[in-house]
């Protein structure tokens, strides 16, 4: 079998692109604004709120009691 | 005092949206239900850009009682939303907030009920009018007790010879609370024959929202302002009504228009300025928030925002006095979350990647739940080539929140990167579900799917 | 893109006009066998047609005039091509028609036949010529033939003949047929070029200098001049050419790639233009009056597109695909289309003369995405403003915003490290115990199920001797257990461990549960997620 020389050229252009290749890439989650309450809202949570207070303390101050009489 | 706008409070309980008599059509055309998540497609910024919530649609600028929790889809994802005391759905609006308001009613009293409801005379009461309208706000209000409040509304009515439209209003209001949504409606629509009057146009509006009849509480509206015209409530309805079933042109339009007649009013200027935050006008979301500081308003969230909004408009003096003053604001663990949830935003912003893994670990540890600071921590943790680390936050994101595109994309990539195109195929299927059109899920499944084919 | 199609076709109504169509005119033919022709010299150009009809019989060349057919000659075998051509000088100039069937050309004279052109014979091989003058005899019979052919065909340089192949490919019942019919003809064989001709295209004159365009069936064209023998240019192509058409002096070629190539005359080529379908049938459009030249394509999917170069000019629909296609001046009117569709339908569409061709008439050129404004919001005046604000104060802004910042980064590192310390994170952060732990809530009270998703996120070490332990108020809930050990965690894989949580009280109230991950062994605790508990529903009565 004969050596074959093959006369491959390469081609380098020298402008434009020559490979593309496109990776997926990872994206982040955006910004949240946070939304404003309405004054009812903020009112609802607050009571809801004291409200959970007050009854932990009452719990508390009747556990003491409970403890304390025997 | 306990006292809240019976217009405002609305909260469907769980119950009541699987179990519903109300609805009409099985499956509503689109653009006439507010259950469907999206009747159309994100009209506006699509969820590339603003994030979304679990119904599906886009995050708004302003929360009310019964805007919060979306309508998930299922009994088990509506029993599945983190519920606190505070943010909980309820699982019937008989137990919700309405006996946690009269107990905390109770409270205020140690010393025992002011009144004695079981001993009172109701007949007897509702003879004289004006004592019968007191007696009847407190019951109704402070004790929350509905079925003792509707008795005496029912008594007062008949007394009145049914010619009393504030008598009607009232029961109209009890059925609402009970349930009652028909009998509600009539009650409201003969009050109105009587009188017309802006409460009452709104009550009627809310009646037909709660029974999925966004249409019709429109036109109700419309015939209120047709009445009171550029009245500032009805317009905030109609706008609301819109944003409620994904048209957010149309409700930017009325909010607009409301701010036209009372520039002061919190919820248009919130919602306004959180529409043009995301869609690229930074600068004129500043100044929506910065009136709503000129206006008194001095909280955690609206630091925040302006916070945000400083950074995207680019005025770096001012972004991190407002995220300290946002932080010093904070009230609840879940509060303080978000803030560092945007600083890491911030920090990712300048390059300072190290601060903004601080930041999003700080967001995991006041709370634990959040979706967006786990997928962003993988993503960051990605950059390490921590792929385990990457992969477990990325499962726990979209465990967490299986409405957002990001982690089940970010997955699909990270699968594809290390060679598991099975998981990628399966995940970036789901990111296709959440966000239609998101052009690189597209391309991803496009590759996948010539490796697939290929022998 | 809905759209852009509405618009291309009512678009395509302004330009071609239609004059008829048959959907049962029975007319099936190639476009190499339509031919436009005044064949009687009144200016009334006709068309003729080589049918090719139902198989191997029916094969008739048939006129048509105006709308219907004229006159009908059969013809002895399958047409390959038909041509008009002017043969004397006679008046009147009546053009006669030649038809390419088998190896004859058959021409015809004012639709009689006129002359038979034999086309020259190829060396026989002697061997097979012998079988057949056996068989011819009767001395073998068809097996006993076909084996010798086989050999011959195995054995010999020269290439069997077309009988010989159509032989070796029938059945043994139908070989006796066969050679029955055919010992008695004289064997002949067709000509060929390095390959099998499919498609032609012929330029000039034979006198002064001519060039002929042959496609082949190996995939290449080869074009031959007057002075060369041989080809004197070759296009090799890697898929099979399925339609050729010469436009000025550019080859375009169509291929069962679904792509159109254009290809200079000397062989460069040109450019390239993917269809969205395979290619039927492709023809020359010329419009003299306009110097318009283009090609038509017919495609399968039931259009007919015009391209000039690389640019489509517009879109024909075809209720039917179209298998032929033919432009010119039939009847009175110059600048008709005749189209021939599978189903043996014909269709005729006038240009009309107001049709103006541009070059970006229809979808596509460039993509129509990229027509589509982005919608970028305009930039107001408040952002010039903040822009020359930044200008102005542009150090004063910088140092406050470094100042900001080291502050910033104090108090998230002092954050952290109290994090850190408390091990508050629902994540690991030390590379030796990496886990992930996320709590949910299930059930509506007074019992509660909780769900802890623990996950061992490195990459090849399993976690052992974990355990797990709760905080929470002795007075709301009731756990149990409240403490126990974990098992080995494989990295990569989620456990969903579950324990039961009941509510005590009535009371409306929720709190906060902690979950710790321990080692055994370490008193500070890895990871600690807290789960704020939901109201229970179970005991508040209504």
């Amino acid at each position: 079998m004969p050596e074959v020389k093959s006369m491959f050229r390469e081609v380098l252009p020298k402008q434009g692109q020559l490979c593309v290749e496109d990776v997926p890439t990872m994206v982040m989650c955006k910004p949240k604004l946070l939304p404003l309450k309405s004054v009812t809202l903020t009112k609802l949570e607050k009571m809801q709120r004291d409200a959970q207070e007050t009854i932990k303390q009452q719990e508390m101050v009747q556990s003491s009691q409970d403890e304390t009489q025997p | 005092m306990v006292y809240v706008d019976e217009i405002d409070v609305d909260q469907e309980g769980i119950a009541e949206m699987t179990l519903d008599e109300n609805s009409i059509a099985q499956v509503a055309r689109p653009g006439t239900s507010l259950r469907q998540a999206t009747a159309k497609k994100h009209e506006g910024p699509s969820p590339a850009v603003r994030p979304v919530t679990q119904s599906g649609r886009p995050l708004t600028g302003f929360v009310r009682p019964g805007t919060q929790s979306g309508r998930p889809g299922t009994m088990e994802q509506a029993i599945r939303t983190p519920r606190t005391a505070h943010t909980a759905r309820p699982i019937t609006s008989a137990s919700g907030r309405y006996i946690r308001l009269g107990t905390a009613s109770m409270l205020t009293n140690p010393d025992g009920p002011f009144i004695n409801l079981s001993r009172l005379n109701l007949s007897k009461y509702a003879h004289s009018p004006n004592l019968a309208k007191t007696l009847f706000e407190y019951i109704f209000h402070h004790e929350n007790d509905v079925k003792n409040a509707l008795e005496l509304a029912a008594l007062a009515t008949e007394n009145a010879q049914f010619k009393d439209w504030w008598w009607k209003v009232q029961l109209g209001k009890c059925y609402y609370r009970l349930g009652l949504f028909r009998e509600a409606e009539n009650q409201f629509k003969s009050a109105l024959a009587h009188q017309d009057m802006v409460d009452t146009f709104l009550y009627l509006g809310k009646v037909y929202a709660r029974m999925d009849q966004p249409l019709t509480a429109l036109s109700m509206y419309k015939q209120g302002l047709d009445r009171f015209p550029k009245e500032v409530t009805l317009l905030c309805a109609v706008a609301r009504i819109h944003e409620e079933m994904n048209n957010l042109t149309s409700a930017t339009e009325y909010y607009k228009e409301l701010l036209k007649q009372d520039n002061t009013h919190v919820e248009a200027i919130a919602c306004i300025g959180s529409n043009h935050f995301y869609t690229d006008q930074p600068e004129i979301a500043l100044r929506f928030y910065r009136r709503l500081l000129q206006m008194g308003v001095y909280n955690c969230e609206l630091f925040n925002n302006l916070g945000l909004c400083c950074f995207y408009a680019q005025q770096y003096d001012m972004i991190l006095t407002s995220f300290e003053r946002a932080l010093s604001l904070a009230e609840n663990d879940e509060e303080v979350a978000e803030v560092w949830y945007n600083l890491g935003h911030v920090a990712v912003g300048i390059g300072d990647l190290n601060l903004a893994y601080q930041c999003f670990k700080l967001t995991l540890a006041n709370n634990n739940d959040h979706a967006e600071a786990y997928n962003n921590l993988a993503v960051l943790e990605m950059r390490k080539n921590h792929v385990e680390q990457a992969r477990a936050l990325l499962q726990t994101s979209a465990a967490l929140a299986p409405h957002m595109y990001e982690p089940h994309f970010n997955f699909a990539c990270l699968s594809d990167k290390i060679g598991d195109l099975q998981s990628s195929y399966v995940a970036a299927q789901k990111s296709e579900a959440a966000f239609p059109d998101h052009v690189e899920t597209q391309q991803l499944l496009e590759k996948l799917r010539q490796h697939f084919a290929m022998i | 893109m809905s759209s852009s199609a509405d618009c291309s076709r009512e678009g395509e109504s302004s330009k071609w006009l239609d004059a008829h169509y048959d959907p049962v005119a029975g007319l099936n033919t190639f476009s190499s066998c339509i031919a436009l022709a005044d064949l009687h010299g009144d200016g009334d150009f006709k068309m003729v047609a080589g049918d090719i009809g139902s198989g191997p019989f029916n094969m008739k060349l048939k006129v048509y005039k105006g709308t219907s057919l004229m006159s009908e000659n059969a013809l002895l075998d399958m047409p390959t091509g038909v041509a008009a051509f002017l043969m004397d000088q006679n008046e009147p100039r009546t053009p006669a028609v030649a038809v390419a069937s088998g190896p004859f050309i058959y021409v015809y004279k004012n639709l009689r036949p006129y002359f038979k052109f034999t086309l020259p014979a190829l060396e026989i091989n002697p061997l097979e010529k012998e079988v057949w003058d056996q068989a011819k005899e009767d001395k073998i019979d068809p097996l006993t033939l076909k084996e010798m052919l086989d050999g011959i065909r195995d054995k010999a340089e020269i290439p069997l003949s077309v009988r010989s192949l159509r032989f070796l490919m029938l059945e043994q019942q139908e070989m006796e047929a066969f050679v029955n019919t055919y010992k008695q003809l004289p064997l002949k064989r067709q000509v060929g070029l390095p390959s099998v001709p499919a498609l032609l295209d012929v330029n000039g004159q034979y006198d002064i200098e001519y060039r002929i365009t042959v496609a082949c069936r190996n995939g290449n064209i080869y074009i031959l001049r007057r002075d060369s023998k041989r080809p004197k240019y070759c296009i090799e192509l890697s898929t099979q050419v399925v339609g050729m058409v010469r436009v000025q002096k550019n080859i375009i070629i169509g291929t069962s790639q679904e792509i159109l190539l254009g290809y200079s005359q000397k062989g460069k080529r040109l450019w390239t233009v993917t269809l969205p379908a395979p290619i039927m049938t492709m023809a020359l459009l010329e419009q003299k009056s306009r110097s318009i030249q283009a090609v038509l394509v017919g495609l399968k999917n039931l259009e007919v597109h015009l391209y000039r170069d690389k640019n489509l000019l517009s879109v024909i629909s075809t209720p039917d695909i179209v298998t032929s296609l033919c432009f010119g001046r039939y009847g009175r009117e110059d600048d008709t289309l005749i189209m021939t569709t599978q189903g043996g339908g014909l269709i005729i569409k006038i240009l009309k003369r107001t049709a103006h061709f541009e070059d970006k008439d229809t979808a596509p050129g460039p993509p129509t995405g990229q027509s589509i404004k982005l919608n970028v919001p305009k930039k107001t005046k408040l952002y010039v403003d903040q822009t020359l604000r930044e200008r102005e104060n542009a150090v004063a802004m910088h140092r406050v915003f470094q100042m900001d910042l080291y502050r910033l980064r104090l108090s998230a590192a002092r954050a952290y490290v109290k994090a850190l310390d408390a091990s508050l994170a629902p994540v690991s952060s030390t590379m030796q115990e990496p886990l992930t732990l996320n709590a949910a809530v299930q059930g509506i009270g007074p019992r509660f199920k909780l769900i802890l998703n623990l996950q061992n996120t490195s990459v090849n070490r399993p976690s052992m001797q974990l355990l797990i332990s709760f905080l929470y108020d002795e007075q709301l809930y009731r756990l149990r257990p409240a403490f126990f050990k974990v098992p080995l965690l494989v990295p990569g894989l989620n456990y969903p461990i579950e324990t039961f949580v009941d509510c005590c009280t009535d009371k409306g109230i929720s709190d906060i549960i902690k979950v710790f991950v321990l080692r055994e062994g370490k008193s500070t605790p890895l990871l600690t997620a807290h789960i704020n508990m939901p109201v229970s529903e179970g005991l508040v009565a209504g």
